[in-house]
């Protein structure tokens, strides 16, 4: 019987986890000592990951399916500054968010992140009166960065540490009314942007892997809740195809040719639990999360593997946390003999 | 015929449902009480079931673990002081019934 090395030319490899593998790669898992096929998956489908360590909402999420972070949010102050990573399967806390004064209550609610794990990045937030805070974490740490030009609550961040841009939001402070600005983040400060032609709060959009010149938003709230779909350039926003309900509170990832949005609800609904990808032109159903919630920028990944943990689900606030992968994307199988 | 079961499991996190999971039996929904809501009459399903050690509930017993929660979540809302009442979100607001469907 020809051998593995024989067909594929190389040793099976000792592997911490999937990362390096490619289409077909039989490896051996070291932290769960059996063997694991990394697969094309047949089609998309949401599966459980490792629940969030408690019951959040309201803090940001950014990174990749496997190397995410998770930082602040409500309620207060169990998860005021609280950072945790999460490798794909489970949360380990790291270290709290720089943020000051640390006895504020709700300081990091309702902000938002993106980037990846090594060098990520999380600004505005906390309630009734929103802060302009802008921090950088470099996967140990958070670092206190330049301001955003005024105090921004639940709007959106996208891109890069390096290159990222924070549109829409409100004022935060009372009557919070919902804005149109655009901010660009080079990881040290901030200029102006076009502003989106709709303004709104609790809006999707390109999360991580969106940039300064293809950044994407969709649904939210203006303040009644909106449908409208637009597109950045680097320069301004041009709306697009509408998302196919109006909507807010969804969960987002993906690039502004390639993206998902899930969860979320349509006032006066309960929350909900689909899941509807754009291709940079039209809108398409994918299959739903099992647990429905509204989602407060609690996400991370691309539209191919992207994550939801935590949020408000349709009882209060939860810990779950759900793995999407597209139809082509690599999943590992675990391989065994029955 | 029903169209959907019940069962309760506790999800333990990551393997609970795996992609091949949602992708046979492509509908799952969770509820309080750690209450599943998968088809029924699929052996896809039934065997999900039987793999978390699930415990299947008829819809009578089904609603009134959902029922018993809704409960509890009520009384905590109604015991909040005014102030807490007050919606941040237009979704902050009392917990309501849940019909279960069969």
């Amino acid at each position: 019987m020809a051998t593995y090395k024989e067909i594929q030319g190389t040793a099976v490899q000792s592997l911490t986890d999937s990362t390096s593998t490619i289409e077909g790669q039989i490896w051996y898992s070291t932290p769960t000592t059996n063997f694991k096929l990394t697969s094309v998956t047949s089609a998309a489908a949401w599966s459980t990951g490792g629940a969030y360590p408690a019951v959040f909402q309201g803090g940001a999420g950014f990174g990749t399916q496997t190397a995410a972070v998770g930082a602040g949010g409500t309620p207060s102050p169990v998860f005021n500054l609280k950072t945790f990573e999460y490798d794909g399967a489970t949360w380990t806390a790291g270290n709290d968010m720089s943020r000051t004064p640390t006895g504020s209550p709700y300081l990091s609610a309702y902000n938002s992140g993106s980037g990846v794990l090594t060098a990520g990045w999380a600004a505005g937030g906390g309630y009734p009166t929103a802060s302009a805070l802008t921090e950088n974490y470099n996967g140990t740490s958070w670092t206190a960065s330049a301001a955003l030009p005024a105090g921004r609550g639940a709007g959106n961040c996208s891109g890069p540490q390096t290159a990222g841009l924070y549109f829409g939001g409100n004022t935060g402070s009372p009557p919070r009314s919902a804005l149109a600005t655009t901010y660009l983040y080079d990881g040290e400060g901030w200029t102006a942007g076009g502003n989106l032609n709709t303004s709104r709060v609790n809006a999707a959009g390109s999360g991580p892997t969106g940039s300064q010149t293809a950044a994407l938003c969709f649904t939210g709230e203006a303040p009644g809740q909106t449908n409208k779909t637009e597109e950045y350039n680097g320069t301004s926003w041009t709306e697009v195809n509408v998302f196919p309900r109006s909507a807010s509170y969804l969960g987002y990832a993906g690039t502004q040719t390639d993206a998902i949005g899930f969860a979320g609800y349509t006032s006066p609904g309960p929350s909900q639990v689909t899941t509807t990808a754009y291709d940079g032109t039209n809108w398409s159903s994918e299959p739903s999360m099992s647990t429905s919630r509204l989602m407060y920028h609690n996400n991370a990944g691309t539209a191919s593997a992207a994550l939801a943990f935590g949020g408000e689900g349709s009882s209060g606030n939860i810990s779950q946390t759900e793995e999407f992968n597209a139809a082509g994307a690599l999943e590992t199988v675990t391989i065994t003999t029955s | 015929m029903a169209n959907y079961q019940y069962c309760v499991a506790k999800n333990w996190g990551k393997g609970f449902i795996t992609p091949k999971d949602s992708r046979t039996i492509e509908f799952f929904r969770s509820f309080m009480g750690d209450l599943w809501k998968v088809p029924a009459n699929n052996q896809d399903a039934n065997r999900w079931i039987a793999g978390v050690n699930g415990t299947v509930k008829t819809l009578s017993e089904a609603q009134a673990i959902v029922d018993a929660e809704t409960v509890l979540l009520q009384a905590a809302w109604d015991a909040l002081p005014d102030a807490d009442k007050a919606p941040a979100v237009e979704s902050n607001t009392r917990p309501v019934n849940i019909t279960l469907e069969e």
